[in-house]
């Protein structure tokens, strides 16, 4: 009983307590860079789920074997290895996603999230529990460039995931959409807006 | 020295079974990859010469030349593929080119991996200012002899002229670059077969 509520704590802090972008401020690159769609945002965290994933599986099952001198280099070789599986699938199977994230998908090599958890959490915990960690953090990452992209798409354009929900004038209705949410600055005003708000609200309680 | 031996093993193995991985998903990626590059380089042709309704491919002195023709059978003008060196890595574009060879139809970047935010925006949607549309819609009906120049900041002059990404200018003149000299080996191959056709 013990053991499955630790997995579910492992699990369930990536979401909101240890959020790896609105808690722990990491991975800003992606964050600010790809999301704007929501589509963008939720391929992007899926491609870090699965490689964060199958990198923590594989590390946390041979973390014994791997010593103490070279574990960064060796958790380079394997995240790299899975980033471009990753990549090449996406390439295969997607290629106008793959094509609108661009350098995005290589660079999630150097996403702080993914070395992070191999450094600080799976290579010292067993299989069962850095895979939760490994789910947890994806999911937090995705759900975080899931929010900002869906809100700097429905500022932008009026959609969301594709979806028209506002009009915009150009189709006769009364959103005027606002461009700047499309452009770099947008990314940093929607996550600046969103950290205040977490903040205040984590400050209350 | 046994840590030593340790270390060097570990990395070899985990080394050597990334990369027999990587290859096994390689060769499963690469033909559907090609597969897509063949499609986009398909649409890219009615995009550079919007009046194309069919087209020939044919392969002259190692360069492969679209020609297209309209609904009667008029020649519209030749597309084939531009590739050469960008600010990071190559830049593969198709260029369409009149039936005069002195006029561009159009050219649509195929593949880049320039910065993003700043050499990225030779394929992007974002629109130049002074200029007033976007990097590639300006090569739609420029003028190729002289061949084109590009400057920076300003509203082109000139009808060969194009404006420059601000704080892109490698990029953009590698574009510009690319075309001429695409457009002058191209321009020759289809004058001398011109000359041999007489």
């Amino acid at each position: 009983m013990k053991t499955s509520w630790q997995l579910y704590a492992d699990l369930i802090k990536g979401l909101w307590r240890e959020n790896p972008v609105f808690r722990q401020l990491l991975a800003m690159c992606p964050t600010l860079a790809v999301t704007t769609t929501a589509l963008q945002g939720f391929t992007m965290g899926i491609a870090v789920v699965f490689v964060l994933i199958l990198s923590g599986v594989v590390i946390s099952s041979f973390r014994k074997l791997i010593p103490h001198q070279v574990r960064i280099a060796t958790f380079t070789i394997i995240i790299a290895a899975f980033v471009t599986i990753t990549d090449l699938i996406l390439a295969a199977t997607f290629p106008p996603m793959s094509k609108a994230l661009g350098p995005y998908v290589p660079l999630i090599v150097v996403n702080c999230i993914i070395l992070g958890r191999m450094e600080a959490f799976t290579s010292k915990h067993p299989v069962s529990r850095s895979f939760m960690d490994a789910l947890g953090m994806g999911l937090g990452f995705t759900l975080t460039l899931v929010i900002l992209g869906s809100i700097r798409e429905l500022m932008s354009s009026g959609a969301v995931f594709g979806y028209q929900i506002l009009t915009t004038q150009a189709a006769g209705g009364w959103f005027r959409p606002w461009v700047i949410m499309i452009l770099p600055p947008g990314a940093f005003i929607t996550l600046g807006i969103l950290l205040g708000i977490i903040n205040t609200f984590s400050r209350k309680s | 020295m046994k840590t030593a031996t340790r270390m060097i093993t570990v990395l070899v193995v985990v080394g050597l079974f990334a990369g027999g991985t990587l290859s096994f998903v390689y060769r499963w990626a690469k033909p559907q990859i090609e597969a897509h590059e063949r499609e986009l380089t398909r649409q890219a042709i009615f995009n550079v010469l919007p009046e194309t309704k069919s087209y020939e491919f044919s392969e002259k002195d190692g360069v492969g030349i679209y020609q297209c023709e309209d609904t009667s059978g008029n020649l519209v003008g030749y597309a084939f593929v531009a590739e050469g060196g960008g600010y990071q890595d190559k830049i593969k574009m198709m260029v369409g080119l009149r039936p005069d060879l002195k006029t561009l139809g159009g050219i649509e970047i195929l593949y880049s991996r320039e910065t993003p935010g700043l050499g990225g925006k030779i394929d992007s949607e974002d629109i130049l200012q002074p200029v007033g549309e976007t990097f590639t819609e300006q090569f739609r009906e420029l003028q190729v002899s002289p061949p084109i120049e590009s400057v920076k900041g300003k509203k082109p002059t000139s009808p060969n002229q194009i404006q420059a990404i601000t704080g892109a200018t490698i990029s953009s003149r590698s574009v510009v670059e690319i075309i001429n000299e695409t457009v002058a080996k191209v321009t020759g191959i289809l004058k001398e077969e011109g000359k041999k056709e007489k």
